[in-house]
């Protein structure tokens, strides 16, 4: 059974099960959740179940299930962007597969990820076949924000929030992984908040530490004071970029929230208060709430095609300017 | 026969059906009455108000073999054709596909050839406001002048989009949102006729997340029919939106007023893991404190303005231990985060952040315990404040109101910088004085410093914002002549050391030592 490779979500899973065995499948699904949450397991689980030849199932064993396992089952379809959009040209193509009878199939599944990357002409040439597909179409969308599609495409669908896995399933997921221990685990849960893709990323421990340290080096340099532009091109220069910054700001975020959390450690990124304690002394509370902004903003920036170390050097003279405002504020008392 | 959604299935057949658009039926059927129908019309109104399917319905009325009626039939062969998107004459056209100028052509043709199987040639383009601009240019004429037997009927969500050529050229009518009773009445008749039973609060609850769309309220159904097992419940409903029930922000309220951050922080989590939308537990947490706002302003009245009788009282508590002052601080922060959290993905960091900037303000005023009554809350003179009970707050325990105020000093600033950079600026130059909590006193070197910021005009610069941010009115008095302790400005806080080092860098220079040259 391949619903079983879905951790959690009961309710989802058994709402589309249900759906299935009524022989009441909506034509149009959206499902939506943060990136690495799983839904495009889903989706896969979903399309290969309704196609599946052992009663609608999700056998996994017939000749139907393993094609869609390997994707090569000529009914499911994926659409990625082309580039970082979904291009008209593409939903026309895919309009054109629509209309045609599904070759072996009951249905013919369209699986549609990052679907809130559809240009408004791609999304609303989509509109039509969404509202009334052909007998035997059926269109699952993902993606990562709502609020970027089309309020019109929303009202076609079903919508489906894939949420984070709570405790219990993340445990059984991460156990799943195999080779290992119950504190690893733990550990790895805290920085996943929930997202079975971020976790897998995760499992290194040493090397999250590792992380975590680099942002709080990083954080300390800019309070003493070090040369701005060098602390910016060495950042620069590391590979993972993006996990350094997601690092600093959760230790941040840490920071701001430390004196809180004192009896709830779990909602803490950092392993225990030692590695943000250090900092505490030198970032004060107003500091980290400007600083945190500047951090995301920061993020943002740098997914267009801008030079990467300017715009660091920039994000760094302001969280420079940042902590001095808010420390010479606090030594005028 | 595979199944189809209920907005399908459900789809008016009869202007009859076509529930919550009367001004538009009314319109579209004396017209036919009379048999003075225009050549062209175009449909606008939200999704789901109904547009595609009144064109379809007049598709049919045009063309129904009982001879044009104020109704269709929907039994003739004629009906049924166009019913189906059999008969060639009746064109649904999607706008948003073949939206360029070759298409336009085409149509133009074609246009002019007379109608086969049925009177009229009915052309209904839909999301025309997807046509390129030279598609639309090429349009006009045909739409201006059709030839006699053809029927054109635009359908749009965003008719501000089309040119006013084309605006012009057509009757236009308007789709209002469905109301709220409608759209229920609608969603019973369905639920009957699938032979399943609802509860009136879930009922309710669907018809308030439609907004006035049908097809919103009906594919909304079909998921919680598809989720609920037996009688659908409110819960089912709350389950499949994804969102929280009330409860979840009275607590986060009650956080708030007890300035328990860490309960506050908590319950996010709680959302978080829950995997809810965060947009929509803004939206929602906007509405909760919309609600306070109005509790608090209209007292017994508020039910009138649609807050549930057996929430009133609660709400009016903790209305009244807020304030007004700081529900709207609240509100602004909120309104804020909405706007960024669209386009963020973590979405949680942002509400993290935004609780504290809640909790940042409730340092200032004496923390209102939860049962106490006054309306307003007092900034509390130095020395005299206490805080009291905050468990696992990291709120030093000593908080006097001018450390407050050097706290928010920056975020003064900045609002200042807003209204007038002139009087920003003549602030940097000026240091903060006494604070007791209703008055300011700002200190300046200069004489002109003290002169300008004497205006009136730039002291209420500064007293509004303090307003806004404070909740409350402060006044600000001038003195002249340097304090004893002054605040360090940041330049001179730098070591000179520190400051070359940082000269080199920027410079990309190297230290000569001017004496050795000598």
């Amino acid at each position: 059974m391949l619903w079983k490779t879905i951790y959690g979500r009961k309710e989802l899973v058994r709402t589309l099960q249900e759906a299935i065995h009524a022989d009441k499948v909506a034509h149009a699904y959206l499902f939506y959740g943060p990136e690495g949450i799983g839904k495009k397991t889903i989706a896969q689980v979903f399309a290969t179940a309704l196609n599946c030849l052992d009663g609608q199932k999700g056998c996994g064993v017939c000749l139907s299930c393993r094609r869609a396992a390997a994707q090569i089952h000529p009914d499911i379809h994926y659409i990625e962007p082309d580039g970082k959009t979904i291009k008209i040209d593409q939903v026309r193509r895919l309009k054109k597969y629509a209309y045609l009878k599904p070759r072996e199939s009951r249905y013919q599944i369209f699986i549609l990820q990052q679907a809130d990357t559809l240009t408004t002409e791609a999304a609303n040439s989509l509109l039509k076949v969404l509202e009334e597909p052909p007998v035997g179409s059926i269109f699952l969308l993902l993606a990562e924000n709502l609020s970027a599609l089309l309020p019109t495409i929303r009202s076609r669908c079903q919508e489906f929030a894939v949420s984070r896995l709570d405790r219990e399933s993340m445990a059984e997921f991460l156990r799943a992984q195999g080779r290992m221990t119950g504190e690893q685990i733990a550990e790895i849960m805290v920085w996943a908040e929930g997202i079975p893709g971020k976790a897998l990323e995760l499992t290194d421990s040493q090397a999250r530490q590792q992380l975590y340290q680099e942002a709080v080096a990083y954080l300390k340099a800019l309070a003493a004071g070090k040369g701005v532009s060098s602390l910016a091109a060495k950042l620069a220069e590391t590979e993972d970029l993006t996990a350094v910054l997601d690092a600093m700001i959760l230790a941040l975020r840490d920071l701001l929230i430390l004196p809180a959390a004192g009896k709830h450690p779990e909602v803490l990124a950092g392993k225990g208060s030692l590695l943000c304690g250090q900092l505490t002394e030198k970032w004060h509370r107003s500091a980290c709430l400007a600083a945190i902004p500047v951090l995301l903003k920061l993020q943002r920036d740098l997914q267009s095609p801008i030079n990467v170390r300017l715009a660091l050097e920039n994000a760094f003279w302001d969280l420079k300017e940042v902590y001095n405002r808010a420390n010479s504020c606090g030594n005028s008392l | 026969m595979t199944y189809q959604a209920l907005y399908r299935q459900w789809r008016p057949q009869t202007f009859a059906e076509l529930v919550g658009q009367e001004h538009v039926t009314k319109t579209l059927q004396n017209a036919l009455r009379q048999g003075k129908l225009a050549h062209a019309y175009l449909f606008c109104g939200s999704r789901g108000t109904g547009k595609t399917s009144a064109a379809k319905i007049l598709a049919k009325a045009v063309n129904c073999e009982q001879g044009e009626s104020v109704e269709p039939c929907n039994q003739c062969a004629a009906c049924q054709g166009i019913q189906a998107g059999r008969v060639m004459d009746v064109l649904e056209i999607d706008a948003a596909s073949t939206r360029g100028i070759d298409e336009i052509r085409d149509l133009r043709e074609k246009a002019r050839y007379a109608p086969v199987e049925v009177r009229k040639k009915v052309y209904i383009i839909d999301e025309v406001h997807m046509l390129t601009a030279e598609a639309f240019n090429a349009l006009l004429k045909t739409l201006e002048e059709p030839p006699n037997q053809v029927l054109f009927i635009l359908a749009t969500t965003e008719p501000h989009k089309l040119p006013a050529t084309i605006t012009s050229r057509c009757q236009r009518l308007d789709f209002r949102l469905i109301d709220f009773d409608v759209i229920k009445k609608r969603l019973a008749e369905v639920i009957a006729a699938v032979g399943r039973a609802c509860e009136e609060d879930a009922l309710n609850l669907i018809a308030e997340e439609a907004a006035g769309s049908l097809r919103d309220a009906l594919s909304l159904l079909e998921q919680v029919l598809a989720y609920a097992q037996g009688t659908v419940s409110s819960e089912d409903v709350l389950a499949v939106l994804g969102t929280v029930g009330r409860d979840v922000f009275y607590e986060l309220t009650a956080a708030i007023l007890n300035r328990d951050l860490a309960k506050a922080l908590l319950l996010l989590q709680d959302v978080a893991v829950s995997g809810k939308d965060f947009q929509h537990f803004t939206q929602q947490a906007i509405l909760y404190f919309r609600d306070l706002m109005v509790v608090l302003a209209c007292g017994e009245r508020a039910e009138r303005l649609g807050i549930a009788a057996d929430w009133a009282p609660k709400l009016y508590q903790q209305a009244q231990a807020l304030g007004l002052g700081e529900i709207g601080r609240i509100l602004s922060i909120l309104h804020e985060l909405l706007s960024e959290i669209r386009w963020s993905n973590r979405p949680r960091l942002l509400w993290e952040l935004a609780v504290f900037k809640i909790f940042a303000f409730e340092d200032l005023a004496e923390p209102p315990t939860y049962t106490q009554t006054a309306a307003t809350t007092e900034i509390v003179p130095e020395k005299q404040v206490d805080v009291p009970q905050a468990p696992e707050v990291a709120v030093p325990q000593q908080i006097t109101a001018r450390e407050q105020l050097v706290r928010q000093w920056p975020r003064i600033l900045d609002e200042v910088k807003k209204e007038s950079i002139k009087c920003h600026a003549l602030l940097l130059s000026g240091e903060l004085g006494n604070f007791d909590g209703k008055n300011l006193e700002i200190c300046f070197e200069g004489q002109f410093h003290y002169d300008m910021m004497e205006g009136e005009q730039n002291k209420k610069y500064l007293e509004n914002v303090l307003e806004r941010i404070f909740g409350k009115k402060i006044r600000v008095c001038c003195s002249l002549g340097s304090k004893p302790e002054k605040v360090k400005n940041v330049e001179q806080e730098n070591n000179p050391e520190e400051l070359i080092q940082t000269a080199l860098e920027i410079f990309r220079g190297q230290l000569i030592d001017e004496s050795e040259k000598e």
